[in-house]
């Protein structure tokens, strides 16, 4: 975890419910509460049994995120590169969202969005945040499939009763996979495998030892 | 195209001053030789090959619009 890069201890607050805690925080911290990124620690302490409800938060200020090295690099390569592509940068939740535009964007999304994904590694090298690029919301597409893909497999196994083996996905894929079989009733996935791409096995909860 | 390797990889490295990029013509392919620190070399090709694949599919993006051929080579400099 490196929620506030320093490794400093985060500072926790209480308060009757989540409100009150902010509020809290807000007041030691000295900023307004837009300006904070916070976790629940406990939700409701049952330790204290008649004082009931109680919450401790941590909370620390939001992170400034800088564009400039992913701005600085798209302005000097895309000169180069022979695609007609325009870009938009966007900041949301400590992440840098680039959004790619153009005549050319077209070719970013074939073979599976495979010239996409190889800008986000780039831009992830050479950015000190987090960078997710998308296009003609691609992502959102994807994800939509991909969860369709996995609750059909999570219902044939929950008819057949046998288990069933994925494709090799990245971790941000299998996540999806993942929460998704969840949802059918009977049904649970893992990751199989070593690396940064791994298969997912579908399999019903009773053999989950089998 | 030497340009675009040479700008992506000195924004990858620690020696930028080190990078160096030469182009070679060749009837339909042009190879492009890419020379870096020794200890940059991770870099430019990172785990599991991934930051050198991801140069190679941006060229071959650009080879596809321009209908040609680029090799990407990765060179340890001696």
């Amino acid at each position: 975890m490196e929620k506030n890069g320093k490794g400093d201890e985060l500072q926790e607050f209480k308060g009757k419910n989540l409100d009150e805690a902010l509020g809290q925080a807000e007041h030691v911290l000295k900023m307004p509460r837009e300006k904070l990124n916070y976790e629940i620690v406990t939700a409701k302490t049952k330790l204290f049994g008649i004082r009931g409800k109680e919450i401790v938060i941590r909370a620390w200020p939001k992170k400034e995120l800088d564009a400039r090295s992913v701005d600085d690099f798209l302005e000097r390569i895309l000169p180069h590169f022979p695609l007609q592509l325009t870009y938009q940068v966007k900041k949301k939740n400590e992440t840098i969202y680039i959004i790619f535009n153009g005549e050319d964007k077209n070719l970013l999304l074939r073979k599976d969005g495979a010239l996409l994904l190889a800008f986000q590694h780039l831009l992830n090298k050479i950015s000190p945040h987090k960078v997710q690029v998308d296009c003609e919301f691609y992502r959102r597409r994807k994800e939509k499939r991909l969860r369709e893909f996995a609750q059909e497999v999570a219902y044939q196994v929950s008819e057949t009763g046998k288990n069933e083996i994925l494709d090799l996905m990245n971790p941000y894929e299998r996540r999806i996979v993942h929460i998704a079989v969840n949802q059918v009733p009977g049904i649970t996935s893992e990751s199989i495998g070593e690396g940064f791409l791994k298969r997912v096995k579908i399999f019903p909860i009773n053999k989950a030892d089998g | 195209m030497k340009e675009l390797v040479e700008l992506i990889a000195k924004s990858l490295v620690d020696k930028p001053e080190k990078v160096q990029v030469s182009q070679l013509e060749g009837e339909q392919t042009t190879i492009l030789e890419l020379k870096v620190a020794p200890e940059d070399l991770g870099k430019v090709i990172g785990k599991q090959g991934r930051t050198a694949r991801a140069i190679r599919i941006i060229l071959g993006a650009a080879g596809m619009k321009l209908k040609r051929r680029f090799n990407l080579e990765i060179i340890e400099k001696g």
